[in-house]
């Protein structure tokens, strides 16, 4: 394994004081060369859980393990140390370079950080990295404002990759992109994940970038994780009321879109609730279209596994107490069929 | 009790109202193309500090009780004098060449050392917060409500005058300054995604301040850096006319000023033309920070 964390619990204090549960007792586990995608929306505590992860704010409880090192005993020099095995991109490409540094030093300071091999190495490094990620030659001496939004991203990317790391934690890497470039970002990236020894978390609030990507899937709702499991599981047979709203609010083309677009209203109607407020029982109450008063406005729900315990469903995990009641909709609305991978 | 900050900013933007105007002309001025010739003046001033014996046409230490007092553009056996001369017959226009090397070697000293102690300490407060934040920030308002001048003349009365303690003393003016604009810097600097970048990297501390946060003060810092040294050079022109600075025989334009002054009545020019000379190279700082300020912006 490349990360575990067990029961992971991040706390906040609000402006007026009050606690706030950012990352509620949630567990993850990431293989070797396996890519898992975390999907939640904006606010939900992803990014939270990335940063904990990686020990770059302090988590209050459970435990992280990143290549068998239990993080949470690593302070100081030795914290830092173990951060080249583990960068991040992030989701502002021009805000996460520094605009005093040409595209050659920030390519090459995690190098110099962690003194990684001498100024001829490094140079010829940091050649090899930005022809892998597709930078003209040219761009070596050039500032971050100079470059268009994806060779910034670009530039993240090489930066993160240069230390040869284990785990990339990509912080919704496309989500300040333009279209047309966003698929070029994540071609790039389903490349290197291809070529690379390495793993990759793969922050996003959007399914369908995640699908090209991911091993995994992992949905979050409001500081918990309601459904994990294989990338072609989640789409196919999604078990969370949740999960189906977010299949079904993908975008397509075809003469269901109409009822899908319903059965999203349905499904995720309303927004986000307060952190500071939860709702008691499953936090997913409030907008559950099946939800009963017993169990889930007064028991939050176990997390269990589901269908067969190996083969396509290995894995399958859900935190809902009617996932076996409830009729996943794809009787009603095609989810998946006409959606080819990437 | 605690110190009151709001108010006495307010009163102080009151005193200043006034100067808003001229402020504003200042700007515009630096806008156009007239900096150039701020900038002009300049290098000559630095030239005169650098080689002063190539523009001072008479040696001025050098006596001649023959040609006391002599007005601007008169003559003597020596030759012409446009800037007259002193009481000891001295040439004033040569005195005053000589007095830009010290005047603008105590002030840049001086100043830089204020830097220094200002945007490491402005880093601090601003990148650790807390404790430091507060200890340093009150510190640094403390000595801003402290009459510092005094303090200044109080020590250098003391310790007796001397180049080397006015260069001590000196910093203790501008650093609170430095602090506050560097402290507000690192603290939008801080919420930026480069630096959240750099500490994921696995930088130390030392690493993100050094290397990523006072690059991206320093168009900052050299702005005020170019008109603190006006300031220095004022403070230091003052301390120097009140017997507590410069010493003869060195010269600088405040001690020039300070001589002439017992003269005023019958020897205006030994007051005023070191006076303007200091005058307009204040302004020539001020409208060149201004200009790089505007560069900066622009840039940006």
């Amino acid at each position: 394994m490349v990360l575990e964390v067990d029961d992971l619990v991040v706390r906040f204090e609000s402006a007026d004081g009050r606690p706030i549960t950012a990352v509620d007792h949630v567990s993850l586990r990431i293989g070797r060369r396996e890519t898992l995608g975390l999907v939640g929306e904006t606010g939900c505590g992803k990014s939270t859980l990335a940063r904990a992860a990686l020990k770059l704010i302090p988590f209050d409880e459970g435990q992280v393990k990143l290549l068998g090192r239990d993080l949470g005993d690593l302070g100081g020099e030795e914290l830092r140390s173990v951060r080249r095995h583990c960068p991040m991109i992030f989701q502002d490409p021009r805000g996460s370079l520094d605009p005093r540094m040409t595209v050659g030093r920030i390519i090459d300071e995690p190098l110099k950080v962690h003194r990684l091999g001498d100024a001829a190495q490094r140079a010829a490094q940091v050649r090899e990295m930005m022809d892998l990620v597709g930078l003209p030659e040219e761009l070596h001496g050039r500032r971050p404002v100079q470059l268009s939004g994806g060779q910034q991203q670009r530039v993240g990317i090489a930066r993160a990759l240069i230390t040869r790391p284990s785990l990339v934690i990509c912080d919704e890497p496309v989500s300040a992109l333009d279209v047309s470039i966003r698929a070029q970002i994540l071609n790039l990236l389903a490349d290197l994940r291809d070529t690379l020894d390495v793993s990759f978390l793969f922050i996003a609030h959007d399914l369908a970038v995640v699908r090209h990507l991911s091993d995994r899937v992992a949905v979050m709702y409001l500081g918990r994780i309601v459904e994990e499991g294989p990338v072609e599981r989640i789409f196919s047979e999604p078990r969370h009321p949740y999960t189906q709203g977010l299949v079904a609010a993908i975008l397509r083309a075809d003469n269901q879109a109409r009822e899908r677009l319903q059965l999203v209203d349905r499904l995720a109607a309303g927004d986000l609730p307060s952190l500071l407020n939860p709702p008691a029982g499953c936090r997913y109450n409030s907008r559950c279209p099946y939800a009963v008063d017993d169990p889930c406005r007064l028991i939050p729900p176990d997390t269990e596994l589901v269908g067969d315990a190996g083969g396509d469903a290995a894995g399958h995990r859900v935190a809902c107490h009617l996932h076996g009641q409830i009729t996943p909709p794809s009787s009603e609305v095609t989810l998946s069929e006409s959606w080819e991978k990437g | 009790m605690p110190v009151n900050v709001v108010d006495t900013d307010r009163s102080a933007s009151r005193l200043r109202a006034p100067l808003t105007a001229v402020n504003r002309r200042l700007s515009t001025i630096a806008a156009g193309r007239a900096w150039w010739g701020f900038a002009a003046f300049l290098a000559l001033m630095a030239a005169w500090a650098i080689a002063p014996d190539f523009f001072a046409p008479y040696d001025a230490e050098r006596l001649d009780p023959r040609n006391r007092l002599l007005g601007p553009f008169s003559d003597s056996t020596l030759g012409s004098h446009w800037a007259g001369t002193d009481s000891l017959g001295i040439d004033l226009f040569s005195q005053m060449v000589q007095g830009a090397r010290l005047t603008f070697y105590i002030a840049i000293v001086a100043t830089l050392l204020g830097t220094g102690i200002g945007v490491t300490l402005g880093m601090l407060a601003g990148y650790f917060g807390g404790f430091w934040d507060r200890l340093i920030m009150r510190l640094g308002e403390a000595q801003t409500a402290m009459p510092m001048f005094l303090v200044a003349i109080l020590l250098l009365s003391l310790l007796g005058p001397s180049v080397t303690i006015l260069i001590i003393v000196l910093p203790t003016l501008v650093w609170p300054i430095f602090a506050r604009v560097v402290r507000a810097e690192t603290l939008q600097i801080k919420q930026a995604t480069y630096i959240e970048a750099a500490v994921a990297t696995g930088c130390s501390t030392p690493a993100v301040l050094g290397r990523h946060v006072l690059p991206n003060v320093v168009p900052r810092i050299l702005v005020l850096f170019v008109v603190e040294i006006g300031h220095v050079m004022l403070a230091e022109a003052g301390l120097s006319f009140l017997g507590v600075g410069v010493q003869p025989p060195d010269i600088t334009w405040g001690l020039l000023i300070a001589d002439g002054r017992p003269l005023l009545t019958v020897a205006w020019w030994l007051t005023i033309l070191p006076g303007v000379l200091l005058s307009i190279t204040v302004l020539s700082l001020n409208i060149l920070s201004r200009r790089f300020e505007q560069y900066a912006g622009a840039a940006a």
